[in-house]
């Protein structure tokens, strides 16, 4: 909900922007576009989910017993340990079962 | 010997939920089961071997739209989920790479583990895990 906020401030912007320039308006309205396009780029593009790289080849993950609720979804999530690689990886509680 | 370990590491983990011990088939080099405790002991078992400090360090941030989002709500107060997801996914980051350092130590548990935590500029986080890489036994009786 807040995202979208922000996405439609950031198009608002952009579209003042592109309207100060049409009216002659030139710099304030770079000014703004620029303002309008770091918003929504900054948003659309925000990379703040941590993923583990790839699961190595060949990976037999085990359950370690840790569980955790997940305070963005609050799902209980459970955590796989993968010996060789030393690897740990999250899934959804039932999910990614042992030795896949 | 070593199937006779997995059913001691089996039972373990059937007695104390939490613990890395899982009834599940072994191959080569499978002592390395971790345990991640923030006591100094297990019960059940003895330090045979310290294998050193073990750290996982990560400094994460929000982007642009995660700042802005997380100001706005921050005006009407509460909870500022945006950073509540930075510092759980800085977590998640700090303790996968200090577990990953241990299992390169050939440990099979890390004790005495700590969180510490700064602040990085106005909107960086860092997360350090750390503790001590231990080689953890059974004890025998």
């Amino acid at each position: 909900m807040l995202r979208a906020v922000v996405l439609a401030l950031g198009a608002i912007a952009l579209a003042a922007g592109v309207l100060l320039i049409v009216m002659g308006a030139r710099g304030p309205g770079i000014n703004l576009l620029c303002v309008g396009a770091v918003i929504v780029l900054g948003t659309v593009f925000e990379r703040w989910r941590y993923h583990n790289s790839a699961p190595p080849a060949g990976a037999r993950w085990e359950r370690t017993g840790e569980r955790f609720a997940d305070p963005t979804t609050g799902e209980t999530m459970e955590v796989l340990f993968d010996r060789a690689s030393g690897e740990r990886r999250y899934v959804r509680e039932g999910e990614g079962a042992p030795g896949k | 010997m070593a199937g006779d370990r997995r059913n001691e590491a089996a039972a373990a983990g059937a007695e104390a939920p939490g613990l890395y011990f899982e009834a599940t088939a072994g191959r080569a080099g499978e002592d390395r089961v971790m345990l991640v405790v923030t006591t100094e002991n297990v019960p059940g078992y003895h330090v045979r071997d310290v294998k050193g400090q073990v750290f996982g360090v990560v400094v994460r941030s929000r982007g642009l739209g995660g700042n802005i989002m997380a100001g706005l709500r921050s005006l009407a107060g509460g909870e500022i989920t945006e950073y509540t997801q930075l510092l759980e996914e800085a977590r998640r980051h700090a303790v996968d790479r200090m577990v990953k350092n241990a299992s390169l130590m050939q440990a099979n548990a890390i004790v005495m583990m700590r969180f510490d935590s700064a602040e990085i500029g106005q909107t960086m986080s860092e997360i350090v895990a750390y503790g001590t890489a231990v080689v953890l036994e059974k004890a025998s009786g």
